[in-house]
C-alpha cells in the first residue's frame, strides 16, 4: 500500500533528461572507424562511427562518458540547460571578431635587388646593380598614408626585398616617418626587417636597437645545405648568415631575431641536422616550411623535386624530434604546429594569413611593391613577378584607399574564400582549424578555391590536423609539450 | 555492413553503381563523389527507381584498390546522407547562434 504512495529515487533525479537536442556539428574521418566531430566554435571530439551515428540519431546513452563530453563541448542541449547556445555564439564571435580590425601587416618591398641567387626564390629577385628596382620616396610616403588608413589598433610594418638592407636609407626614412605619424595615431606599431644579414653592420644594428626593430632571416640548415639552397656568389652565405645572427642576437637580444627555413629535396633527409642547427644558434623555434609554388621555384623546377607525402614525412619526423628535444629540457617550438594548436584549442583565430577564413589577403596583410603596385599578399606579388597580376589591387600613386581595399579584385576573392560556403570545406570537421589560400590554389589550379580533392594545401593541413589529434590522444607527454606551445596570438 | 549500392563492371577501368532513389537523392551522391575526383571522374543517369553512377578511374588501380575505393565511396554516401539530416535538424538553432554572434554589429549610416 505504502509503496504505491511513494516514488522511486529515479523519479526525483532531475539530472536525467528524457531526450537531447543536437547542436550544429560537422564530422570527418580521422582514421579507420574513427571520426573527428567539431562545432562552430572549433570544439572537437573523436568518436567511433557507431557512437557518432547513435549520437546523431538521438540514441546515445546519456550516462556515457561520450554524452558528457559532447554536452560539455556544446554539441547538444538537454533539459538541464541551454546555456550552450550562448557559449557557442560567444566563442564563435571571439573567433571572427579580429576580422573587423582589418589589415595589420603592411609589407614594404623596398627593393627587388639582391646579392644572393637562391634557385627557389619566390620573388624573382634582380641583381644588385639595377637601381630601377628600388622603391622611390614618393611611393614610400603614399604607402605609409595607406598603412595608417587601416583601422587596426596593431600595425606591423615589414621590410622585404630582394635584400631589404640594400635600401637601408629608405628603411630609416619609413621608420622615422611612421613613428612621427603614430605620435597622433597611437597604434601599437612594430617593425620587422627581413634580410639575409650579409650587409648587416653596426650602424644598422644600432638603428634596430634604438627603434625596437625585429630581424627575420633565412637559415635552411647546416652549412652545406644552406649554401646549396641559398648560394651567395663569391662568398660563404652560411657564414655570413650565422655571423649576422650572432651579432644581431648580441645587440638586439635573442627574442628580436628569428629565422625561417625552406624545405628543398636535400632537406628531406636532414631534419635532425636542420633542427640541431637552430638549437645550436640559440633559437627557440623553427618554422618547417614546404617550398611555395611561385617565382623562381617554378622556373627552376624546385617544386617538382618532392611531393606532399615526402614533405609530410619530413614534418612528422621533425616534429617528433622537436618533441624529444623538449622532453630533454630545451624549450623549442615548431611554429606552424603552434599556429594550428592555437586554432584547435583556443577560441582565438590568430593572424596567420595563409590559414584564415575568409582569406587573410588584404584583410590581414597587404604588400606595397617597390613600383607602387599594391598586392593582396606576398604570394600575390610573387605571382606578379611570374607575369600574372590577377591579385594586383591597384597602385599607391594612382588609387585611393577605397579604390584599393574595396576593389572587385579583393572583394571577389574574399567572398569566394569564406570556408562556410566553399564546397567540401563547408562540411569538413577540420574547417575551424583551417583557412583559405587563394594564391596557392590559383597558382596550382587556376582557381581561387580549387578542387580540394586535388589540393596540396588541403592534403597538407588535414594530414597535420589528424596527426596532432592522434598524437595528443595517444601520448600524454607529447600532449603536455604541445599544449605549452599555445599562446595568445 | 549492408551493401547499399549494386555494382557492376562495364569496362576495365570503370565501375557502375546503382543507388535506390528512395534512400539516397542525387545531391547526396554528388556530394560524396566530389571527394573522389582526384582518383576518378563520375557520370550520373536516372533509371526507373535508381540513380546510376558510372565511375571512371583516372589511373589504373588493382582490383583490391578498386574495391577499397568503392567501399569508401559507399561509406561517404552514407555519411553525406547523415550530414544532410543533421544540417536539416540543426538549421534553426544554427541560425539562432549566428544571429547571436552578429547581433552586436552596427552598420554606420551611409
Amino acid at each position: 500500500m505504502l509503496a504505491k504512495l511513494f516514488h522511486t529515487i529515479d523519479h526525483y533525479d532531475s539530472q536525467k533528461s528524457s531526450n537531447y537536442r543536437l547542436l550544429p556539428f560537422n564530422f570527418t574521418s580521422l582514421d579507420g572507424n574513427k571520426y573527428v566531430v567539431s562545432n562552430l566554435a572549433g570544439e572537437y571530439i573523436t568518436l567511433e562511427r557507431e557512437a557518432l551515428y547513435a549520437f546523431a540519431e538521438g540514441k546515445l546513452d546519456q550516462e556515457s562518458t561520450q554524452y558528457l563530453e559532447l554536452k560539455s563541448r556544446h554539441f547538444l542541449i538537454d533539459d538541464d540547460s541551454n546555456v550552450a547556445l550562448e557559449l557557442l555564439a560567444l566563442k564563435y564571435r571571439t573567433k571572427v571578431l579580429p576580422l573587423s580590425n582589418f589589415t595589420a601587416l603592411h609589407i614594404f618591398v623596398v627593393t627587388l635587388r639582391c646579392d644572393y641567387s637562391c634557385p627557389y626564390c619566390q620573388v624573382s629577385r634582380q641583381t644588385e646593380d639595377r637601381q630601377a628596382y628600388d622603391m622611390p620616396l614618393s611611393v614610400a610616403i603614399k604607402s605609409l598614408e595607406l598603412t595608417f588608413r587601416s583601422p587596426s589598433p596593431n600595425l606591423k610594418i615589414e621590410f622585404q626585398g630582394g635584400e631589404s638592407l640594400l635600401n637601408f636609407d629608405l628603411i630609416k626614412f619609413i621608420v622615422y616617418e611612421a613613428k612621427r605619424i603614430n605620435e597622433s595615431e597611437k597604434r601599437n606599431l612594430d617593425f620587422v626587417i627581413a634580410t639575409n644579414l650579409s650587409l648587416l653592420n653596426d650602424e644598422m644594428l644600432d638603428f634596430c636597437v634604438k627603434n625596437d626593430i625585429y630581424i627575420s632571416t633565412s637559415l635552411d640548415g647546416p652549412e652545406k645545405l644552406h649554401n646549396a639552397n641559398r648560394p651567395r656568389p663569391g662568398k660563404n652565405g652560411y657564414q655570413l648568415t650565422v655571423d649576422g645572427i650572432r651579432r644581431a642576437q648580441k645587440y638586439l637580444g635573442k627574442d628580436y631575431v628569428s629565422a625561417l627555413m625552406t624545405t628543398t629535396a636535400p632537406s628531406l633527409s636532414m631534419y635532425k641536422d636542420i633542427i640541431d642547427e637552430y638549437v645550436s644558434l640559440g633559437f627557440n623555434s623553427i618554422f618547417l616550411r614546404p617550398i611555395s609554388p611561385y617565382g623562381f621555384a617554378i622556373k627552376t623546377h624546385q617544386t617538382e623535386k618532392y611531393n606532399a607525402e615526402q614533405w609530410l614525412n619530413f614534418y612528422v619526423s621533425g616534429l617528433d624530434y622537436i618533441i624529444e628535444i623538449n622532453k630533454k629540457g630545451y624549450p623549442f617550438v615548431e611554429q606552424y604546429t603552434s599556429i594550428v594548436l592555437n586554432k584547435m584549442l583556443t577560441p582565438f583565430s590568430g593572424g596567420y594569413v595563409d590559414l584564415q577564413s575568409p582569406s587573410g589577403i588584404g584583410v590581414s596583410a597587404v604588400v606595397y611593391n617597390y613600383d607602387g603596385d599594391v598586392y593582396a599578399s606576398d604570394e600575390s606579388r610573387m605571382l606578379a613577378e611570374m607575369g600574372d597580376k590577377s591579385f594586383k589591387l591597384g597602385n599607391v600613386m594612382n588609387d585611393s584607399y577605397e579604390d584599393i581595399f574595396l576593389s572587385d579584385t579583393l572583394l571577389d576573392i574574399i567572398e569566394a574564400t569564406v570556408l562556410e560556403s566553399v564546397p567540401v570545406c563547408s562540411e569538413c570537421a577540420f574547417r575551424p582549424f583551417c583557412g583559405s589560400d587563394p594564391n596557392y590554389h590559383y597558382a596550382t589550379q587556376k582557381d581561387f578555391i580549387g578542387n580540394k580533392s586535388r589540393s596540396g594545401f588541403c592534403h597538407k593541413n588535414i594530414s597535420i590536423f589528424r596527426h596532432l589529434i592522434k598524437l595528443m590522444k595517444s601520448d600524454s607527454d607529447s600532449r603536455s609539450i604541445l599544449l605549452s606551445w599555445i599562446r595568445r596570438s | 555492413m549492408n551493401i547499399i549500392a549494386r555494382s557492376s563492371t562495364t569496362a576495365e577501368n570503370t565501375r557502375a553503381l546503382e543507388f535506390d532513389k528512395n534512400i539516397f537523392d542525387l545531391e547526396t551522391i554528388k556530394r560524396a563523389a566530389i571527394k573522389f575526383t582526384a582518383s576518378a571522374s563520375f557520370s550520373f543517369s536516372h533509371l526507373d527507381d535508381t540513380t546510376k553512377v558510372t565511375i571512371n578511374f583516372l589511373i589504373p588501380f588493382s582490383i583490391q584498390e578498386v574495391t577499397k575505393l568503392i567501399d569508401e565511396f559507399n561509406i561517404e554516401v552514407l555519411d553525406q546522407d547523415l550530414r544532410k539530416r543533421v544540417a536539416a535538424e540543426t538549421e534553426d538553432v544554427r541560425n539562432l547562434i549566428l544571429a547571436n554572434v552578429f547581433s552586436k554589429i552596427t552598420i554606420p549610416p551611409a
